[in-house]
């Protein structure tokens, strides 16, 4: 995906190139949002985590997955009803290209479900006694020497 | 209710969930949603979305995925190894020898990449072993490597410039020039140290290699070549300016990709793991710059920091001090958290305050850079400790001790552009006028 | 009491700004403390594309846009972009009056209400040679930056060359664009001076900044605080085109010391320009259907 904008980069530059560009890039992020999220990319401090037995940890797993679920379905939820609201007034996009906002938008209100969806299939997994993925995927990363994911 | 005890409120909500391991991003915006929804009488659900909107869907931005995908390729081709050949038969005679190759890969490989913990790691891969089994000294050479990784994120191009440059809607370019001269001056304090710590300790210094004719030295140079052309492209277009720093991102991975693909490791599956990767860790910070930018509109919304700034002001802290008390603030700071996340959580309330005291916004980007460096050294959470504790399988203690004189340079760095902020400003005044 | 948030996307030394600031001192001065505005400038709430959305809902009371910012969600709000239409602070002032029942109109439908329009300084040409006609223009590498400039940039055959406004003066210093249409204060503050040195007084036209408030905001306020909102709007109406005339002058004589010519447009650039503007005018009518020809209709007549 970013491979087309470096095309655009060096091709001929039309006008509205920006907006497509960001928005292209902002909804290839959004649809990797539950991929990264899986993979165990998002951040977060692990010290407390790494440090406690692993049944409180299991307990603490649980509520950060249940706390990340709340939070992401609420952000879910505006999302899709913003999105619906810029299609109901009919919202045009300011600048050179005049698209329907809610075309580029639709990327991120989709995108949120998608994270949506991962967050509460990592909680069953917890529940169930499973290890998060995302922890697992880390471990796997580190131990092959592969640290490009860290800025 | 006081509008600083709410403030206090947020911090220590954020505080909790931090610790107990929530998401960066989400704890930014959960601590966004309440102060919105109990201390504002705006609706914190339609400006989610607009955060996260605004946040992603802009220009300035596209530069972020594009720095982060150049790192990715160079990260998985064979650049480091030519580097290390090239510039192996030129150390012979400086005191301390190879050691200086920590120093000068990482500032080579700093300014094509821009991420400290793939500089630390992709130019550990190569010199670490050499080093060891030539008979270096392990606590210099993994000193050296750690904290010269993060020059990877000084020397332009820098994904956390960038980040910066986006949450203190300053030009991105600008701070990318004026990374370059502190760049070279940390260079020089981590050279000077190794041939202070060599001249005392000529015995641990293990002999040269057997000498090379010029002839040899010339040939053996030919391997830099690839990487000074990038470097030199990246710097020229940088300087010239005929590019924004978005072209200039685009242009770097075609650079990259050119270059992987005439060392020959740039294979299908290298392209699509770094293609993955990017993707990857670029959604990653996007996320915490949105749930950053929700946090900061709660902030604008409420006005904790015009209060604060408001406070602090109040208390009649010299510049100086200023300073100082949040060095101190983001070493505490920097233990625990990683540089993105220190930048994007403080830059609300900090940046107000900064203004308000008279300082240059591009010379608090550099500043806020170096102590990133720092935070990517110390304990316990430290990325460039995490990469050679992999790497070596010693503890991230001993190497965060072995790293301690090179931190201390990190500092003297700090204290000099805090003394002589031309250090920072000079090159973006030259090139691109002074600012209004 | 009441607290309304104002996102604004100029700087806060930008005389919008500052007139916004004034209006939100007087009405707090006029309810007696019982409604306070706090003005968020530089786009520091919201950014500039986005706050109009944001009054519409309800995410901020009220706040401050560039009307032909919205030009592509209606044509109306881009009457005062045409070229050449209203070119003089008099005939800008004629313009709003025939553009506010339509603004009104499209605004009520969206809950929002219009209290207030602020004209920038009238549009000059900025460009790096002496120009006597539309045919000296022909391959200048013109800054779009918006549906309009775009337009003009294919009828007078220059390339157009997209530069965010925070780009401006390093693709100006490097030659990435070497022309582009815009008010004497746009020039100032990008220091367009240092590497043009010609700016063609055209007065194309006077583009509006717009004060809107949400609808439901406004009728939760008490009959008296309303009153004193409209009062102060309507002085902040007067107060600021007045000082955005005294600025357009003050901009021109400081562009002049720093070194710029300033030039008056030959008659033949004129009428070249005025051309360009009845193919802008024409197009404009097409997508503005039977309003936008009430509209012109009204302004022509009065
Ligand atoms: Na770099
Ligand atoms: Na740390």
């Amino acid at each position: 995906m970013v491979a087309q904008s470096v095309l655009r980069e060096l091709g001929v530059r039309t006008g509205a190139v920006n907006d497509v560009v960001a928005w292209f890039c902002a909804a290839a992020s959004f649809f990797a949002m539950a991929h990264a999220f899986k993979h165990g990319d998002f951040v977060r401090v692990t010290l407390l985590l790494e440090s406690v037995s692993p049944k409180v940890r299991r307990v603490l797993e649980i509520a950060c997955l249940f706390i990340g679920a709340v939070a992401v379905g609420y952000l879910a939820y505006w999302a899709n009803r913003f999105t619906y609201d810029s299609w109901r007034f009919n919202e045009v996009a300011q600048g050179l290209l005049p698209l329907p906002i809610w075309i580029p938008q639709a990327s991120f209100a989709l995108g949120s479900i998608l994270l949506f969806v991962a967050i509460v299939d990592e909680l069953i997994i917890v529940l169930r006694g499973g290890r998060p993925t995302f922890v697992v995927a880390v471990e796997e990363r580190h131990a092959h020497g592969d640290f490009s994911s860290d800025v | 209710m006081d509008i600083l005890l709410v403030g206090g409120l947020l911090l220590v909500i954020m505080m909790v969930l931090l610790s107990g391991g929530v998401w960066i991003a989400m704890t930014l915006a959960i601590c966004g949603w309440v102060g919105q929804a109990f201390f504002t009488n705006t609706s914190p659900g339609n400006n989610l979305f607009s955060s996260f909107w605004e946040s992603n869907a802009s220009w300035e931005l596209a530069a972020l995925p594009l720095f982060i995908w150049m790192g990715e390729i160079l990260f998985r081709s064979k650049l480091s190894e030519e580097m290390f050949e090239g510039l192996r038969p030129w150390l012979n005679r400086v005191p301390g020898r190879l050691m200086h190759t920590t120093i000068l890969g990482c500032g080579i490989f700093g300014s094509v990449s821009g991420s400290s913990a793939a500089t630390c790691a992709t130019i550990s891969k190569v010199a670490l072993p050499e080093l060891l089994k030539r008979g270096y000294s392990e606590k210099i050479t993994l000193g050296s490597l750690a904290t010269a990784g993060t020059l990877g994120i000084l020397i332009p191009p820098s994904i956390t410039m960038v980040v910066y440059a986006v949450a203190a809607d300053a030009s991105i370019i600008r701070i990318f020039l004026a990374g370059f001269l502190p760049g070279f001056l940390l260079m020089a304090l981590f050279s000077g140290y190794i041939i202070w710590w060599s001249l005392r300790h000529p015995d641990q210094v293990p002999p040269p290699d057997p000498p090379t004719t010029f002839a040899e030295k010339i040939r053996l140079s030919g391997n830099l070549i690839p990487c000074t052309v990038l470097i030199i492209f990246i710097v020229w277009v940088l300087i010239a300016g005929w590019a924004t720093a978005t072209e200039c991102a685009a242009y770097g991975v075609v650079g990259s990709l050119a270059l992987a693909w005439w060392s020959k490791s740039l294979t299908w599956q290298t392209f699509w793991d770094g293609l993955m990767g990017t993707t990857r860790t670029s959604c990653m910070i996007m996320f915490i710059l949105a749930g950053a930018s929700f946090l900061t509109k709660t902030m604008a919304f409420t006005g904790i920091p015009r209060e604060l700034a408001l406070w602090v002001e109040s208390m009649h802290l010299s510049p100086y001090m200023l300073i100082m008390v949040l060095t101190v603030v983001y070493l505490i700071l920097g233990t625990a958290l990683d540089g993105i996340s220190m930048i994007v959580l403080t830059s609300a309330v900090v940046l107000p305050m900064i203004q308000k005291a008279g300082f240059d916004l591009v010379w608090f980007g550099i500043f806020i850079v170096l102590l990133v460096e720092i935070a990517e050294v110390t304990p316990p959470v430290g990325f460039n400790l995490f990469v050679l504790q992999n790497m070596t399988g010693k503890d991230s203690n001993t190497i965060a001790k072995a790293s301690i004189p090179f931190f201390a340079c990190l500092v003297v760095a700090i204290v000099l552009i805090t003394v002589f902020p031309q250090i920072v400003t000079v090159l973006p005044d030259l090139v691109m006028g002074k600012e209004k | 009491q009441t607290k309304w948030d104002l996102p604004a996307a100029y700087p806060a030394t930008n005389f919008h700004t500052e007139n916004l600031q004034q209006f939100a001192n007087d009405v707090d001065k006029a309810t007696g403390g019982k409604l306070k505005i706090t003005v968020h400038a530089n786009a520091s709430l919201f950014k500039a594309n986005e706050i109009k959305r944001a009054v519409q809902s309800g995410q901020a009371a009220i706040g401050e846009f560039l009307m032909v910012n919205a030009e592509n969600e209606n044509p109306i709000y881009g009457a005062d972009g045409i070229p050449f239409l209203a070119t003089s602070y008099a005939e800008s002032k004629k313009l709003a009056a025939a553009q506010k029942p339509f603004v009104d109109k499209l605004l009520a439908a969206q809950g929002m209400k219009l209290l207030y329009t602020v004209a920038w300084p009238p549009q000059g040409i900025y460009v790096n040679k002496e120009i006597q006609s539309v045919a000296d223009m022909r391959g200048l590498k013109w800054r779009a930056y918006s549906p309009a400039t775009a337009k003009i940039a294919e009828l007078i055959g220059a390339v157009p060359v997209t530069i965010q406004a925070a780009e401006l003066t390093q693709a100006l210093a490097t030659g990435v664009v070497n022309s582009y249409m815009s008010s004497g204060s746009t020039g100032y503050d990008s220091k367009t001076y240092e590497s043009i040195k010609y700016w063609y007084d055209t007065q194309a036209w006077l583009p509006k900044n717009a004060i809107i408030v949400n609808q439901k905001a406004f009728d939760a306020l008490d009959k008296a605080t309303q009153e004193a909102v409209l009062k102060a709007a309507k002085d902040a109406e007067v107060r600021g085109n007045k000082i955005s005339e005294e600025k357009n002058d003050w901009y021109k004589k400081a562009l002049a010391d720093k070194g710029m010519k300033i030039m008056k447009p030959s008659p033949k650039l004129v009428a070249d320009m005025k051309q360009v503007g009845a193919i802008m005018q024409a197009d404009w009518l097409k997508k503005a259907g039977p309003d936008g020809k009430a509209l012109i209709d009204a302004f022509n007549k009065k």
